[in-house]
């Protein structure tokens, strides 16, 4: 069974593996970054089967107007979109209905879900990072 | 002369005055001050523009310093606007990343070719859930 938490610690070398095994590009050998993104984000969801971590979403948010979801990651062999759904749904309840959710890294099919209520914005831009 | 701080203290009434001049936001303009503090405390990365004590402008970021930053706001009083300040406010932010840094935003209309002079790519996958109150 999936187990979800809000407040669960994750180490580098957890969210390294996790990493490896999911279609995430992003490169894990500076393990020092990592630990700085797990610590720097106010928001950390998790999903563990035991103690194996196989699903986060990281994201900022101010805590009274608006949450960014900067980073949604499931481990390949596990049901990416149910993990990824409950993970959301779980940090919209959580933060409530006064602040909104950003974020460019939800799944398609989850985007356009109407019971998820998230809408297209068409004027999103980005300077992406150099590495 | 004017100045640019990143994450110099803002009190609420600065803010307000800021957005309500600006006529920015005009549902956070009734929210109590006390949700706006919270906002202002916990808001990870400001760039803010002053002008003898003035608060004439103002860039606020979400971001972890690390990976990802979401330009949730940013706002310059009319009678300095179209000075290329407001580029000045983005620079500032870019710099203070860092190239390590992607950073997020939603552009308005009128916006987007100042954006992409300044490199902005469309981004196609943004979505959001908006706040009801």
């Amino acid at each position: 069974m999936i187990i979800y938490s809000a407040t669960a610690k994750i180490s580098s070398k957890q969210l390294a593996n996790l990493i490896a095994h999911s279609k995430s590009q992003r490169p894990t050998n500076d393990l020092g970054r990592l630990t700085r993104m797990i610590r720097n984000a106010n928001l950390l969801y998790s999903a563990w089967d035991d103690d194996r971590l196989v699903g986060v979403v990281r994201g900022f948010s101010d805590e009274a107007t608006c949450c960014y979801l900067s980073e949604l990651v499931v481990r390949d062999d596990y049901p990416q979109l149910e993990i990824s759904r409950k993970l959301i749904n779980k940090i919209h309840r959580e933060l409530g209905s006064g602040i909104s959710l950003v974020s460019a890294v939800i799944p398609d099919s989850l985007a356009t879900d109407e019971k998820m209520g998230f809408e297209q914005i068409d004027s999103g831009f980005q300077l992406p990072r150099e590495y | 002369m004017v100045e640019i701080k990143v994450n110099k203290r803002i009190t609420v009434n600065q803010l307000l005055t800021l957005y309500k001049s600006a006529g920015f936001v005009e549902e956070k303009w009734s929210y109590d001050s006390k949700r706006l503090q919270t906002m202002l405390d916990h808001t990870q990365l400001t760039a803010t523009m002053w002008e003898n004590g003035q608060l004439i402008g103002m860039a606020r970021c979400l971001t972890d310093y690390e990976d990802s930053c979401y330009l949730s706001e940013i706002v310059i009083l009319p009678a300095y606007q179209r000075k290329g300040l407001g580029k000045q406010l983005l620079k500032t932010i870019q710099a203070y990343l860092g190239s390590r840094v992607t950073i997020v935003l939603r552009a308005d209309p009128e916006a987007i070719g100042f954006y992409k002079a300044l490199g902005y790519q469309k981004l196609s996958k943004l979505v959001r859930i908006r706040r009801e109150a």
